[in-house]
């Protein structure tokens, strides 16, 4: 086996490096000006350049089969150029949702953008790898900078105790993640996933599914699968907003994508013990997501507990395309996170918008008569809320549809019905904010304060836009994702 | 050298299975916060003694080689618990988690 | 194009209500809508009443995936239905006049929006296109009900909501899994009504678990709920006496046939071996209904609660005749969708009439009301006697119809539906007795003594107006029906006589594509 650095390495890595070194930019110009922060904007500018130019850089790279770089480890397929452009796209509005985020502490900008932007790097490694080692290299990059992002807000304690919860529980999921990747490497004697595929046959069956399954319940914990689900309430609730948006859609999304990859490993699991254990923790997830939410008064938290149960139908998918053999699962899975990214950022985005001073809990209560004082940012969040609740003609209906269309397929009915089930249950707390904003009247005479940040405000009207183009036209979307399946 | 045919390599990731699982009760059930972070770092070792132990078995490096970044991941990973840690704690006295009390529900 | 004109005019219609100034908003929805009613009337000219097939067909794909196309066509079950909608869109505007205070332009808005869902809901002949429109029928109406409504309007609002989506999530899993049934026996996957008619559907008799049964129960659940059904039912009268009266209106008057239209697009073509078998539990449910809501009827002390259990007893009938799956029962129960439509409407805007006046719908503060608003009291007399099935009105058609094809299906079920009507007769008349004749009740003798002076005025031009059509159409259905069946007698024949190898062919005339 030849070590060496081959060109094609390199250029593989190009836009890991650029973004790389573009990260610390802003934070270097601090240093060397003497701990003092540039305007904001500059910063901005340099962390939004960042991102465009990696992104630029991967979407310039011509793909039309799948290569592979640096002695296997790492590959690069048409799929993995668009899922990768969607992280990218979705770092970007997280940035323009930080971008003078009263929940942000301004001395403090240019260490926010080198987090989030090592972040990003991470989830790109995450989303490059063939091998456990350099998957699991990936997930601490992004988790790291993620579990400082949530506790960087200023003087309030509750961010602080958020971040260390997250923290905790994150390291105990990584460390699981590693028990698997130990076991599967025990099992088949290497930890390359393309190695591992066609290594399948002579292995201690056994071995491999305990470690397989170890390695899943460390991703459980990632996007909050019950009954690993228990740290996402709290740090949803506790982080910064714009933080927490990036978790919903960003750090969701990129898990996802990922194990959309892995299902060929997934498969290699003994079925008959482990189906069964798969598809109780997708009906516990949609119900319990779904009833605890419907307890909430606060926004965040209904929002997080609503994060749970949208976790347990992309999982329903995912069973199906465990199941099955269609790339039409994996249509299903990749326009749901398109529909639910898009839907999650703008409603977060929504939620900046409100937020006076950091840490202010949009509460239900104050939603009251919304409508009659911004009619368009209340219809803009309805259409958010019908789409997560996926009433047509929004996205969130389609997405819904072919998900659940792709488990039919595999014939797995059961999981379909109870999904439905709950999806009827969520309708009640989706619509109570539109009840509050458009049926109630306001108590006090205060007009709403609103955020009028440009930045912020964009986002919302980029996604209310997206939500219903994904709607009414979401073939175009589809054929794209299949092309790249091929 | 001690004649080690005895001890195979089912007997090395028990080991590893126990110290994982005492690392995990750690976590799970200690309140100082201390002991939780080393709790952390015993997990992720016991998995660094099960990739060498399959590392022997399979007469390969590789899980050898792993090892040593997880290790380097283990101790940024350290790190940063400690600064959380810190800042957390700044205010309290001590460093148990009774005292979170703000996040509820 | 014309069908796609009508379905989506509304839309435009709507948008143009946001930008009319605020006094204007009412003319001018007034006027819009009565263009889209004679724009629907073109629809005499292009039908052509002899031939069962779908007309005015217009297909563009879609998801072409899936097989999901925007396909749309009309045919003689729809067209009534179609027609109706239009029809009472001007009636509904001018009715509620004065009784939408606030946020007129939203609700006006929110009008339009439901007459495309609902337009679209009789149009589509794709079937994940009607289940949107069905679904999306639901949010203009739940907005109606909660912001304009009563004082337990959210309850209702919401209860009205999620009852009818977990129902109708049900009918998404079976149109999924046709779906995928088209993929397999046609080849390509076909989200279209023509093509599910298309399928073999196994059927075990006696079993539960097996495709056919299933997927009856699944869009049974769905309609039943919608239409409403018993034990589906609990969420109408709540939401009919929270609602606007404008809202109750539609509500009773056509959003409730999307559930038997369902049945007849759906259930009876698509599943004929279950409906034969299950039959005659349907009816015996329809029968219930029958009864059931006749009882509740009487004794209630809210006017509007009782007209809201008047149409569950209503619809039993419509259930009992549609699965008799004879050709009788299938003309009366669409007959008897339309009288619904029209005597129950009627009901709800004399009741908003005096509701408008006095605030109340309590039986017993009433009372002798037809010594002081004469002229109303014939009107609600004459709305009476079609929902009792008078002879004469178009109620008795519609009914006689039903019964006759429930008897020859099943002679027990036939009787206790005729033993119905009694009961009919009886909870209407004597809330007719109760408030206009008998003692004089609070308002009334409030009038007379001068300190309720203003309330009881009889009925203006305009509520005239608004009646008017409704009190023509009882006469005029009931004494030609023929004018009206004729339109879709070929279709009903069509449905009855093939109903076991059902197929719907596509007109052969030239389109305008």
């Amino acid at each position: 086996m030849e070590l060496g650095i081959y060109l094609q390495d390199i250029s593989l890595t190009i836009p890991l490096m650029v973004l790389f070194v573009l990260s610390l930019l802003p934070v270097t110009v601090k240093i060397f000006s003497g701990n003092v922060e540039q305007k904001p904007l500059f910063t901005f500018l340099q962390a939004a350049f960042a991102v465009i130019l990696t992104g630029v850089l991967i979407v310039l790279r011509n793909t039309t089969e799948v290569v592979y770089a640096f002695n296997n480890t790492i590959v690069f397929s048409p799929y993995i150029k668009l899922t990768t452009i969607i992280l990218v796209l979705s770092t970007l509005f997280t940035l323009f949702l930080g971008y003078r985020s009263p929940s942000i502490p301004k001395n403090q900008y240019s260490e926010h953008v080198f987090l989030l932007l090592s972040a990003l790097l991470g989830m790109l490694v995450l989303n490059y790898s063939n091998d456990l080692l350099i998957t699991f290299i990936g997930i601490e990059l992004l988790s790291l900078p993620l579990y400082v992002l949530v506790g960087l807000s200023g003087n309030s304690v509750v961010p602080k105790e958020a971040s260390f919860k997250y923290f905790v529980l994150g390291s105990f999921a990584s460390a699981f993640l590693l028990f698997g990747i130990a076991f599967i490497f025990g099992a088949t004697q290497t930890t390359e996933i393309t190695k591992i595929l066609s290594a399948s046959d002579q292995v201690d069956k056994n071995l491999l599914t305990i470690g397989i399954m170890a390695f899943l319940v460390g991703m459980f914990f990632k996007v909050a699968l019950v009954p690993f689900h228990s740290w996402l309430p709290d740090v949803y609730q506790g982080s910064p907003t714009p933080m927490t948006a990036f978790m919903a859609t960003t750090v969701k999304l990129v898990i996802f994508v990922f194990l959309l990859g892995f299902v060929d490993v997934i498969r290699l699991m003994d079925m008959n013990v482990a189906l069964y254990t798969l598809q109780w923790v997708a009906i516990l997830t949609m119900f319990l997501g779904n009833m605890v939410a419907l307890k909430q008064s606060s926004l965040k938290r209904m929002l997080a507990y609503s994060s749970i149960s949208h976790s347990g139908y992309l999982f329903v998918g995912l069973i199906s395309a465990v199941l099955g053999t269609g790339e039409f699962s994996y249509q299903g899975i990749l326009f749901y996170l398109l529909t639910y990214m898009f839907t999650i950022m703008g409603l977060f985005a929504l939620m900046c918008v409100y937020e006076k001073k950091e840490g202010e809990d949009l509460n239900l209560d104050t939603l009251k008569g919304l409508a009659k004082d911004h009619p368009w940012l209340a219809l803009a969040m309805s259409i958010f809320l019908l789409s997560l609740a996926g009433i047509p003609p929004t996205g969130g209906f389609f997405a819904k549809v072919f998900l659940f269309s792709s488990a039919i397929q595999v014939e797995q009915y059961w999981l379909v019905i109870w999904g439905m089930m709950s999806s009827a249950i969520a309708v009640y707390y989706y619509l109570k904010p539109v009840v509050y904003m458009y049926m109630k009247d306001k108590e006090s005479s205060e007009i709403f304060v609103k955020n009028e940040s440009v930045s912020t405000l964009s986002i919302v009207y980029l996604s209310v836009i997206m939500v219903l183009v994904l709607g009414v036209f979401s073939q175009p979307f589809l054929t794209r994702i299949l092309k790249t399946l091929i | 050298m001690l004649e080690l045919s005895n001890i195979t390599l089912g007997h090395f990731i028990l080991l590893s299975c126990v110290l994982f699982t005492i690392g995990m009760v750690g976590v799970l059930v200690r309140r100082n916060v201390i002991v939780i972070l080393m709790s952390i770092e015993l997990m992720l070792n016991a998995v660094n003694l099960a990739f060498v132990a399959f590392s022997r078995h399979h007469n390969l490096a590789d899980g050898q080689v792993i090892v040593f970044f997880v290790m380097a991941i283990a101790a940024a990973e350290a790190a940063i618990g400690l600064a959380i840690a810190i800042s957390v704690f700044r205010k309290f006295n001590g460093v148990e988690i009774r005292l979170f009390e703000n996040l509820k529900g | 194009m014309f069908l796609t004109g009508l379905i989506f005019l509304p839309i435009v219609f709507a948008a143009v209500v946001l930008l009319l100034p605020q006094s204007k908003v009412r003319v001018g929805s007034l006027l819009m809508a009565i263009v889209h009613f004679v724009y629907s009337l073109c629809l005499f000219q292009m039908f052509d009443k002899t031939t069962a097939a779908l007309q005015l067909v217009e297909k563009h794909e879609w998801i072409s995936f899936f097989g999901i196309n925007y396909f749309v066509g009309i045919d003689g079950i729809s067209f009534w239905l179609v027609l109706m909608t239009t029809f009472f869109a001007p009636i509904v505007i001018l009715g509620s006049w004065h009784s939408i205070e606030k946020k007129e332009k939203t609700f006006h808005f929110a009008l339009f929006l439901l007459q495309t869902f609902m337009l679209g809901t009789f149009l589509s002949i794709d079937s994940i296109m009607f289940y949107i429109f069905f679904e999306a029928s639901l949010l203009p109406m739940y907005l109606m009900i909660g912001v304009w409504g009563g004082t337990r309007r959210i309850y209702a609002a919401m209860k009205f909501f999620i009852y009818t989506m977990a129902g109708s999530l049900l009918m998404l899993v079976a149109i999924l899994a046709l779906i995928f049934m088209t993929a397999e026996q046609l080849g390509a996957p076909s989200a279209s009504m023509i093509d599910f008619y298309k399928l073999q559907i196994p059927f075990v008799a006696g079993e539960v678990l097996n495709p056919q049964t299933l997927m009856f129960l699944a869009f049974f659940i769905a309609f039943a709920i919608k239409v409403p059904m018993f034990p589906v039912h609990t969420w109408l009268p709540d939401a009919h006496v929270e609602a606007p009266t404008p809202g109750s209106v539609i509500l009773a008057a056509i959003m409730l046939k999307m559930g038997t239209y369902g049945f007849m697009r759906f259930v009876i073509p698509l599943f004929p071996e279950a409906t034969n078998y299950y039959g005659w539990f349907v009816m015996l449910l329809g029968v219930v209904g029958i009864v059931y809501g006749a009882l509740v009827a009487m004794v209630q002390p809210d006017i509007k609660k009782l007209v809201a259990y008047s149409s569950v007893s209503h619809m039993g009938y419509v259930v009992l005749g549609l699965f008799a799956l004879n050709i009788y029962g299938t003309t009366g129960a669409l007959y008897q969708m339309l009288n619904h439509g029209v005597s129950t409407g009627a009901l709800f805007l004399l009741v908003g009439i005096i509701y408008e006046r006095t605030h109340t719908r309590e039986i017993k503060s009433y009372g002798g009301l037809a010594a002081a608003m004469p002229i109303y009291t014939i009107l609600f007399l004459i709305v009476t006697m079609s929902s009792i099935a008078v002879p004469g009105t178009n109620g008795f058609v519609g009914e006689f119809y039903i019964l006759m094809g429930g008897f020859l299906k099943n002679k027990a079920l036939g009787s206790i539906a005729a033993l119905g009507v009694i009961l009919g007769a009886a909870y209407m008349l004597w809330m007719v007795k109760k408030v206009f004749f008998g003692p004089e009740g609070e308002y009334v003798k409030g009038a007379k003594e001068g300190t309720y002076n203003e309330a009881l005025k009889d009925v203006s031009l305009r509520e005239t107006i608004v009646l008017a059509p409704l009190i023509i159409l009882i006469f005029w259905m009931g004494i030609f029906p023929n004018h009206f069946l004729s339109w879709s007698q070929s279709s009903l024949d069509h449905l009855v006589k093939t109903q076991l190898d059902y197929e719907l062919p596509i007109a052969q005339k030239a389109e305008q594509e």
